[in-house]
Formats: structure tokens, C-alpha cells, sequence
């Protein structure tokens, strides 16, 4: 089932279809707002409000047009809403494979991703920690490959610059 | 074409497109000569540094008790809402007509002047007291939802 069907089927009051929809992006949602806040409760926090903010305003929808880019701004509007005042000094990471990497590294890295702008994180945190594809990255922030392209380049020549000589 | 043709930037781009398998036949040829270049074979080799650290580290997610929560938290916060929306809406009526009851009363009884300010100005500062509480709850469901949760 498309997400077409799926939004209809909520704005003709079915509960089940909303759920659906919650579970199938609550793990992008999270990960798109934890690359912009950087904390787990705040990032747990905004991926539910945007989720209810899409709920209420449904109504509004355009149904012609693709629903997932829709969603992510509304939750980005949420997040950067929320960070407008104190900018992030770290993205607190977790090792997952300890092969040689150590904290230092590890804080290098923390500190280089917050030095991103926020377009720039979240390509990185798509591509290289959700693993999606440039095809998949497009669809979901509803811009072109090329663009999807240019910005990990960017945001990865950024990267090296902060942590060339550090790793 | 050669990397002095297709110039830095360009190899740089073919050099990222590589580590996410993404380049087409034409590109791989195209980064073969590339990295004839000494200085970019060594840009291939910090990206693929870098690559393999984002590889080894994760951003911080909540448990599985968490997401399997998700929804349910949604769907509270959401009836929730609506019923303190509703709650709030019904209480205001309902304190206003009460109010307006109550002052008509007094005022129409035979008790005295000063009696009857001070049982108006009573039922005031509770009615002002009663949406401080609400007002406060409110705040409290919205900005420490997770109180609970490990920091």
C-alpha cells in the first residue's frame, strides 16, 4: 500500500492507517531530527510532535504530491524551531565496531559533524548511518541526485578538512 | 580523458562516487586515471579513513522498549490533547455561568456590603488560581514528557 491510500484512509478517521504510517517513518524521522538537535529525548520528542502536526493538518495536504518530503519539513521546522536559541557543539555518537577507534577520535568526529550545517548532517547521517541509497536520499528530501551529490560532497570534503591530520 | 582534463574537483567528485558505489563504467575508467595522481590516490585513501570511521560509530538510539512504545505515546499525546482542549473549553463555560450565577446571588442577598466583596474577590482568586493549574499542567505535558527517561 502506497502512501497515497494510506493518507486517505487516515483522513477518513482510520486509526490503523496512522499507526501504519508512524511505524513505517518513525526511525527516519528520529534520525533526521537527531542529526539536527543531536540529543535522543529531544530528537524522540520532535519526531512525535511532527508526526501529531501532520495529523492535524492533513486537511491541508496536497494529496497529488508526494507525502514523505511534506512530512520531513514539517519535522525539520519543529527541530531547528527548537535549537534556533543554543547551537550544538557535539552529535554524541556510540562505537559500534571498536576496530582502533578510540575516544578522541571518536569526540573528533562528534565535534566535526556539529560543525556541519544542518543540510550538510543530514546527508551524512542518511547516507552513511541509515545507509540510503542517493536514489532513496533524493526521494526523501524531494531534491534532484545531482543535488544529493553535491551536498555529501561538500559535506565530506568539510569533514576531511576538519579531521584531516586528527584521525 | 585524463584527471589534468577533468581536473581536481572533478576527480574529488569520482573519488566520493566510488566509495558509495555509485560510478558508472565510464566514471571507473575515468578514476583509474585519476588516481594516477599521487596526491589524489592519498585523498582516496583519508575519504576511505573517513568512510570507515562513520562506519564504526552510530548515532545514539532509543531502546527497543522506546519504539515499541512510539505509538502508543502518540496516540496519548493526541487524546490527550483533544481532551484538554475539550476539558479546558467545557470548564471555562462552565466556571463563567457559575460565576455569573453565584455574583447574581450574592448580590441580590441581604448579607452586607463588605461580606459580599470579599466572597466575590474569594471566588476570583480561586477561579484565577484554578487556570493557573491548568495552564501550568500543560506546560508540564509539553516540556517534560520524558522526564522519565535515562539522560
Amino acid at each position: 500500500m502506497d502512501d497515497k491510500e494510506i493518507i486517505k484512509k487516515i483522513r477518513n478517521g482510520n486509526k490503523e492507517a496512522f499507526k501504519f504510517i508512524v511505524e513505517k517513518y518513525m526511525k527516519l524521522a528520529y534520525s533526521i531530527a537527531y542529526s539536527i538537535v543531536g540529543s535522543r529525548e529531544e530528537a524522540l520528542d520532535i519526531s512525535q510532535e511532527a508526526f501529531i502536526k501532520v495529523y492535524k493538518n492533513l486537511k491541508q495536504f496536497d494529496i497529488k504530491r508526494p507525502f514523505l518530503p511534506w512530512f520531513i519539513k514539517i519535522l525539520k521546522n519543529i527541530a531547528i524551531d527548537k535549537i534556533r536559541k543554543d547551537k550544538i557543539k557535539l552529535i554524541p555518537l556510540e562505537v559500534v565496531e571498536n576496530k582502533g577507534i578510540n575516544q578522541e577520535i571518536k569526540f573528533e568526529l562528534e565535534r566535526a559533524l556539529a560543525n556541519l550545517n544542518q543540510e550538510e548532517r543530514e546527508i551524512i547521517f542518511l547516507r552513511h548511518f541509515d545507509g540510503y541509497s542517493y536514489k532513496e536520499i533524493a526521494e526523501i528530501l524531494d531534491i534532484p541526485i545531482g543535488t544529493v551529490m553535491s551536498r555529501l560532497f561538500y559535506a565530506r570534503k568539510k569533514l576531511k578538512k576538519m579531521l584531516e591530520g586528527r584521525i | 580523458m585524463k584527471e589534468k582534463n577533468l581536473g581536481r574537483e572533478q576527480c574529488e567528485k569520482l573519488i566520493q562516487k566510488s566509495m558509495d558505489m555509485e560510478l558508472t563504467p565510464e566514471e571507473k575508467e575515468y578514476l583509474r586515471e585519476c588516481l594516477n595522481n599521487p596526491e589524489l590516490k592519498q585523498e582516496l585513501e583519508i575519504y576511505n579513513k573517513i568512510v570507515e570511521i562513520l562506519n564504526m560509530t552510530k548515532y545514539e538510539t532509543p531502546e527497543d522498549k522506546i519504539w515499541n512504545n512510539y505509538w502508543s505515546k502518540i496516540y496519548n499525546r493526541l487524546e490527550r490533547q483533544i481532551g484538554w482542549i475539550l476539558t479546558s473549553i467545557s470548564g471555562i463555560i462552565l466556571l463563567f455561568y457559575f460565576l455569573v450565577l453565584i455574583f447574581k446571588n450574592i448580590l441580590a442577598s441581604n448579607i452586607a456590603v463588605w461580606l459580599k466583596t470579599v466572597i466575590i474577590l474569594f471566588l476570583l482568586g480561586i477561579s484565577i488560581l484554578l487556570v493557573s493549574i491548568i495552564r501550568e499542567r500543560l506546560y508540564i505535558m509539553k516540556k517534560e514528557r520524558y522526564k522519565d527517561i535515562k539522560r
